[in-house]
C-alpha cells in the first residue's frame, strides 16, 4: 500500500518524532509506515486521516 | 539529508557493524574455548555431571541455555542502562529498535522486569535440569525461583503489549507465529523418531531451549525487515 505521510508531514514541517507524539505511536512505527514496511489498521489510518484533515483515501493507496 | 551526509552515515554504520560482528567473533571464540574445555571434563566426568547420564542433546542444550541466559542478562542490563542513560536509549541496536520516545521511556521498566525474571526462570531451570543435586532440601527455593521469574515475565509482558504500539506488537505476533509454524513439526517429527527408536529422546527443556533459540532468529528476521534501523546503533534517518 502506498502512501503520502512523508509529503503531508513535509508540507506541515513536522519531523518523524512530531508526527509520532500527535498519533501516539513510535518513531519507528512512523518510519515503516512512510517507507511502505508496515500498513496502519484501521483506527490508526482513521487517527492519521483526522490529524490532517484529510479522508483514507487521500492519504493512502491500495495498490493491487 | 544531503547525498554526502547519507553516504557518510553509511559508512559509519557499516563500520560500526563490522565492528560489533568482530566483537561476538570473539567473544563466541572465548566461550566456544570454555564451553569447549567444559564438554571435554564432563566427557570424562570431571565437571560434576556426566555427559552419559544427561545425554549429548541435553549438553547441547544446556550450552545454549547458558548463551540465552547471557543475552537476558545483558538485555536486562542494557535496557536498566536505557532508563537512566537517554544516549543507550537511543542507540537503537542496544535498544532493539525502541529508541528514545516517550512510548519507549514507559516500556524500559517493564522490559528490565522483563529479562531479570526471564533470566531467575532459566537460571533455576537448568539447575534443576542438569544439576538436580544442587536442589536437594531447596526444591521450594528453586520452585519459588521459577515461578517469581515466570509472574514476573507475565505481568510485564501484559504491561508491554498495553505500552508498546500496533508496530511492535505486529513484530511480535509475526516473530510468534513464524516460530511456531517452525517449531511445532519439528518438535511432532523428533517425538514421532524418538518414540520409534530412530533418535534420541529429546527432553522438554531441550524443546524449550531450542524453542527460544528458533524465536529469537525469527523476531530478529521479522524485526529486520519491518526495521532494518534496528541493526543500525545510528537510528533511522528523519527525512
Amino acid at each position: 500500500m502506498k502512501n503520502r505521510l512523508k509529503v503531508l508531514r513535509a508540507e506541515r514541517d513536522w519531523s518523524q518524532s512530531d508526527l509520532a507524539d500527535a498519533l501516539d505511536v513510535s518513531r519507528q512505527t512512523i518510519n515503516a509506515l512512510e517507507t511502505g514496511k508496515y500498513d496502519p489498521s484501521l483506527p490508526l489510518a482513521f487517527k492519521i486521516a483526522r490529524l490532517f484533515g484529510l479522508p483514507i483515501e487521500a492519504i493512502f493507496e491500495d495498490v493491487p | 539529508m544531503s547525498d554526502k551526509q547519507s553516504s557518510e552515515r553509511r559508512t559509519k554504520s557499516i563500520k560500526s557493524f563490522i565492528a560489533g560482528i568482530l566483537v561476538f567473533m570473539v567473544l563466541g571464540g572465548i566461550t566456544g574455548y570454555f564451553a569447549g574445555s567444559w564438554l571435554h571434563t564432563a566427557d570424562q566426568g570431571e565437571a560434576g555431571l556426566r555427559l552419559d547420564e544427561i545425554g549429548w542433546t541435553t549438553a547441547i542444550s544446556l550450552f545454549l541455555g547458558i548463551i540465552l541466559l547471557a543475552i537476558y542478562l545483558v538485555s536486562a542490563v542494557l535496557f536498566g542502562a536505557a532508563i537512566i542513560n537517554p544516549r543507550i536509549a537511543a542507540n537503537s541496536a542496544m535498544t532493539g529498535g525502541l529508541g528514545d520516545g516517550p512510548g519507549s521511556r514507559r516500556a524500559y521498566p517493564m522490559l528490565l522486569i522483563f529479562y531479570v525474571g526471564y533470566s531467575a526462570a532459566l537460571a533455576a531451570l537448568m539447575i534443576i535440569q542438569v544439576l538436580p543435586s544442587l536442589t536437594q532440601n531447596m526444591q521450594g527455593i528453586y520452585l519459588g525461583a521459577v515461578i517469581t521469574g515466570t509472574a514476573m515475565m507475565a505481568w510485564s509482558g501484559y504491561r508491554l503489549w498495553h505500552i508498546l504500539d500496533e508496530f511492535f506488537r505486529a513484530i511480535w505476533i509475526e516473530a510468534c507465529a513464524l516460530s511456531c509454524f517452525i517449531s511445532l513439526p519439528i518438535g511432532i517429527i523428533l517425538m514421532a523418531t524418538a518414540k520409534l527408536g530412530f533418535t534420541t529422546s529429546i527432553t522438554a527443556f531441550d524443546f524449550f531451549v531450542w524453542y527460544q533459540v528458533i524465536y529469537l532468529i525469527a523476531y530478529s528476521w521479522v524485526a529486520g525487515a519491518k526495521d532494518p534501523s534496528m541493526l543500525s546503533p545510528l537510528g533511522m534517518d528523519d527525512a
